[in-house]
């Protein structure tokens, strides 16, 4: 089974929490375990989130982290880390690699098929530790139903 | 209802019945047609392309379960034996009598044999249908010398056609010339040369007196005394069979029969409605004799068919008026093109360069051009085509007739009337209408407009024409790969390599704009790749990597992965294949051996692949390279081991091309294949470079492809050494992944190079860019660099970090739902 400790120390504990609102920041692994320009794939309570590094587009600017579903809405697979990311103007994207449609890595929301969309996670990077916002309430875009069950 | 009954299912029979579908007729009127071969209508006009591998349904023209739906009566391999005129019906072969309003003669013709003794012995054939064909490839098999009688038209192409069938030809021709209909004396001395340079023993002024067999089993064919008795004719030629080819008759017989009036020199008689003596009786295509002459080609037989279906519907009071007996092929090799109908009294403008084996001939007359013959340069065609049939007024005749590419060939602007495509008389101004109407490729403006399906001779002009419309329509043939670099492929992959960019990071940086894309990143990926920038997954390379390069496997439809080790050739130790089989049981893989013989093994996940690769190399394999743009396999057959037909050893040098290729990074996936005779078993002519074996070394063929848009290879070098057939192919390789657009398969990066295959060998053969020690230089880098990705990436733990599925639970999997079929395990259908 997994060994994902939650770090309830940085969560923001403002108002009395129900279950499912309570914050939790997950810390995934370090910073420089991803490499610049590509995506990993972590499990963020028990649910697969796909992590990018983006560098930065220009001098002026600085690296950026996104975290969105992992789960291709798609297909079902558990693949879009595995995608390629890239710019549509000023968008930052990935690719899906199994048929290519392009997600808005800051809306969730897809390029190319407006019926479709991926949840986007907060993501953060504290002490070079990546770490994620609980999952467990959906943020934007629309939920899929896992095709692929996690043991 | 109506019955129309037609008889023959040929080219123009078909099309006419095409016509009836296609204008619903069906509705009123009742169609039954008879054909008295055993298949349905194909393209006669591509007949020899089945010696070079197209099936008999790549050639076929008529769908007949569509027929059959739409309500015609098809009665293939049924022939009609008499026509009752009064009663209105025919007899046919399976006892049937068929009663008709409308009758539509298309019997087509047959090959005339000279009534010469021994012509109709079992080594005599004759050059017409599928069964002939199968027939000549038959006796071609164990023959060594075959002779082709007529040195027309056909008679070249069958020459070509035992040619390729690996058996030495002799043609011989009764006229002092080839091509006597259509050639003068200069052109075809000039063709002639080029036909012998091919290796065909050319005999004019030859009469057959009679043929006889020798006591051996071969055939010798007499030669008659003639008037004009030169060394030309030489002595009597001795063969193994004989393939006539010495014109055509109309199969007018049951027109004659019937009583219809028949043409002096045979055909059923029509006039311009194509209405016979007999007023329900019609006559199309070449079997019909119109104003005295029968059409023995297939676009005026397409017009008849058009005209004869409009008018029967539609009631139309269309009429067929005669044709354009103008031609432009490829005959051996050689361009030939023949338009118009000059007259013996015409002025003549003239180019003969025997070196170089061109001939160029126009005539005019009272300042207008009559006609002309091209050979061994077909440029200008279309214009003085036009110019000839009068859609195009006269102009710069002497410029129009000296070769391309020297002086100044003017423009002329064409009219919209003029013919591009006579096959299918279609206009240049159809053309443009079918790309104002959305169709913007060469592909689409076929299929709408049927330019470029008969001859193919026609298709660059249309390719042209289509680009130069796009261009003045404003459609913007941008040729940025993306919005990322505003560079084509060819510029980014030259800048890369000048500059010396060796990452990602540095090409973006110095060329590009954003943050690129899944367009840009792999194409400057394979082009660091080509160049020689070492593993494909160090930092730099990583991030423009596809999913499937990144993971060294290919992502299936369920997001798991494919394993495919090489197997070079083919060829596969018994012990290989017992590892593979268990490798395969240990990780629950649905195995297949795949068409580029090979074995892939599917549904590995990511966290699974290091292990399964180490299980293969220890196995003594190595990585296929199947997720990569780069070499596939090298196909080939058995060869001269083992098959009783081979004459070179195909799987050696397939394993020799497999490992010298292995991991080449190019603009799409290239294929390849050795076949070890002429039957071609590996299928060579379909692949991006494809070997066949001849007596003496190689045959090499380029940019062939299989897939959606299948393309034969185009025949580049003949008997190489396995030397020079290795070299070219090292160039043509690097030039093609230097020169090609992104993601471009060799048969589109050919049929677009400017110059085309001529081009290529200008390049890659005579060196006029000065740039084949370089290409050459390339390929020894490429060969000295390779190793095996799975090797290199086992080797480093620091690089097995990716093959984890989740980086914070190692130890957890998603598990994709399986199920199982045919005893192996498969995705779940969804
Ligand atoms: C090798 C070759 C290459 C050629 N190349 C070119 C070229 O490059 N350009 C060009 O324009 N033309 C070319 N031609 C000529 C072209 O193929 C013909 O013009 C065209 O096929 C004529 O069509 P058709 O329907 O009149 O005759 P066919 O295609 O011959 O069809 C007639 C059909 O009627 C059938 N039939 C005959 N009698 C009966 C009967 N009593 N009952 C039932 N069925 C019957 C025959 O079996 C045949 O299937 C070539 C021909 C050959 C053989
Ligand atoms: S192509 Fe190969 S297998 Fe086929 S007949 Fe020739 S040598 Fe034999
Ligand atoms: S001219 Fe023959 S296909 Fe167009
Ligand atoms: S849009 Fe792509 S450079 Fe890419």
């Amino acid at each position: 089974m997994s060994t994902i400790v939650p770090n309830i120390a940085n969560s923001d504990p403002s108002s009395e929490p129900a279950v499912d609102d309570l914050e939790v920041w997950f810390s995934i692994c370090n910073a420089d375990t991803v490499s610049l320009d590509r995506g990993i794939a972590a499990l963020v309570d028990g649910y697969p989130i796909a992590i990018f590094r983006l560098a930065p587009v220009d001098a002026g600017s600085s690296e950026s982290w996104h975290a969105v579903d992992h789960l291709d809405p798609r297909t079902g697979t558990p693949t879009i880390a595995r995608g390629l990311v890239g710019s549509v103007g000023d968008r930052p994207v990935v690719a899906a690699p199994l048929h290519k449609e392009r997600y808005d890595l800051v809306t969730g929301a897809c390029l190319d098929d407006p019926e479709l969309a991926l949840r986007v996670h907060d993501v953060r990077v504290t002490d070079g530790v990546v770490e994620v916002l609980n999952v467990t309430t959906p943020k934007r875009g629309r939920n899929v139903a896992a095709k692929h069950s996690v043991t | 209802m109506t019955r129309i009954v037609v008889v023959g299912n040929g080219m123009v029979g078909q099309r006419f019945v095409d016509r009836l579908v296609a204008g619903d007729a069906l509705d009123s009127h009742t169609v039954v047609v008879f054909g008295d071969e055993p298949v349905p209508a194909y393209d006669r006009v591509a007949l020899s392309s089945w010696f070079d591998g197209a099936t008999s349904e790549d050639l076929r023209l008529c769908d007949v379960e569509a027929m059959t739906s739409a309500g015609i009566d098809m009665r293939l391999g049924v022939k009609v034996l008499s026509i009752d005129r009064s009663a209105k019906e025919v007899v046919a072969s399976d006892g049937s009598t068929e009663p008709y309003d409308v009758l539509v003669l298309a019997t087509g013709s047959k090959p005339f044999v000279p009534p010469i003794p021994g012509a109709d012995g079992p080594d005599c054939f004759v050059y017409r249908t599928l069964e002939d064909l199968e027939a000549i490839r038959d006796r071609a098999a164990d023959a060594s010398h075959g002779v082709v009688v007529g040195g027309g038209l056909l008679g070249l192409e069958a020459a070509n056609a035992l040619l390729n069938l690996g058996v030495e030809t002799s043609v011989v021709e009764m006229a002092e010339r080839l091509m006597p209909q259509q050639l003068d004396d200069p052109a075809a001395v000039v063709l002639q040369s080029w036909i012998e340079r091919r290796g065909i023993d050319v005999r004019l002024g030859y009469a057959t007196s009679s043929i006889d067999t020798t006591p051996r089993g071969s055939l010798t064919m007499t030669r008659k005394e003639t008037a004009r008795d030169d060394m030309t004719a030489g002595d009597d030629v001795e063969t193994d069979f004989v393939v006539f080819s010495a014109g055509i008759r109309p199969r007018d017989g049951l027109g004659r029969a019937a009583g219809l009036a028949i043409g002096a020199r045979g055909g059923v008689v029509v006039d311009d409605t194509l209405v016979t003596s007999d007023p329900s009786i019609f006559a199309i295509g070449e079997v019909a004799c119109h104003r005295g002459r029968v059409h023995g080609l297939v676009g005026p037989g397409y017009d008849m068919a058009s005209t004869l279906a409009s008018r029967l519907i539609d009631n139309a009071d269309d009429v067929f008026t005669g044709a354009d007996w103008s031609t432009k092929l490829k005959l051996l090799g050689v361009d030939v093109a023949s338009f118009g109908t000059p007259e013996p009294g015409d002025d003549r403008v003239e180019y003969t360069d025997p070196l170089a084996g061109i001939h160029r001939r126009v005539s005019v007359r009272n300042g207008d051009v009559t006609g002309g013959v091209l050979v061994g340069d077909v440029s200008n065609y279309d214009v003085l085509h036009a110019m000839a049939t009068g859609t195009a007024a006269t102009a710069n005749v002497p410029e129009l007739v000296v070769p391309a590419g020297m002086g100044s060939a003017p423009l002329v602007e064409l009219p919209d009337s003029a013919l591009i495509c006579t096959c299918n008389t279609v206009s240049r101004g159809d053309v443009r209408d079918a790309v104002a109407g959305g169709a913007h490729s060469i592909g689409d403006v076929k299929a709408c407009t049927d330019a470029g399906t008969g001859c193919g001779g026609c298709i660059p002009g249309v390719t042209s024409l289509v680009n130069e419309t796009l261009v003045s329509l404003g459609v913007e043939v941008s040729s940025a790969i993306c919005e990322h670099f505003d560079l084509s492929r060819q510029q980014l992959f030259d800048l890369i390599r000048i500059r010396r960019l060796t990452s990602w990071p540095e090409v973006l940086d110095a060329l590009g704009t954003g943050r690129g894309c899944a367009i840009c990143r792999p194409a400057v990926g394979s082009i660091l790749a080509s160049l020689g920038n070492g593993y494909i997954l160090d930092d730099g390379q990583a991030a423009v990597q596809d999913t499937n390069d990144h993971a060294l496997a290919n992502m299936q439809r369920n997001g798991t992965y494919s394993v495919v080790p090489r197997v070079p050739g083919g060829e596969i130790t018994p012990a290989q294949l017992i590892a593979l089989g268990r490798i395969a049981e240990e990780h629950g893989l649905y195995t297949k051996i795949t068409g580029a013989q090979r074995i892939d093994l599917f549904g590995a996940q990511l966290h699974e692949l290091p292990t399964i690769w180490a299980k293969v190399l220890d196995a003594g394999m190595e990585s296929g390279h199947a997720y990569g743009k780069a070499l596939r396999t090298v196909k080939s057959c058995v060869g001269s081991t083992w098959c009783r037909y081979g004459v070179q050893d195909s799987v050696a040098m397939a394993i020799e091309l497999e490992l010298r290729y292995r991991g080449l990074r190019a603009p799409h996936k290239l294929k390849s294949a050795v076949s070890g005779c002429t039957r071609e078993c590996a299928e060579a002519q379909s692949k991006d470079f494809g070997v066949i074996a001849t007596e003496t070394g190689w045959n090499l063929y380029l940019g062939g492809n299989g897939g959606r848009v299948p393309r034969h290879g185009d025949l580049f070098a003949t008997d190489l050494t396995s030397d020079e057939l290795i070299q070219t192919i090292d160039r043509f390789l690097m030039f093609y992944i230097r020169t090609a657009d992104k993601l471009q398969r060799t048969s589109t990066w050919l049929e677009s190079l400017d110059g085309g295959v001529e081009h290529l060998r200008d390049v890659i053969v005579d060196d006029v860019l000065g740039i084949c020690d370089e290409l050459d230089e390339a390929m020894a880098a490429h060969v000295d660099d390779y190793a095996c990705e799975w090797a290199e990436t086992l080797a480093d733990p620091e690089r097995l970090k990716y093959f984890v599925e989740f980086v914070n639970a190692p130890d957890d999997h998603s598990t994709p739902v399986w199920i199982t079929e045919r005893s192996q395990r498969i995705p779940a259908r969804t």
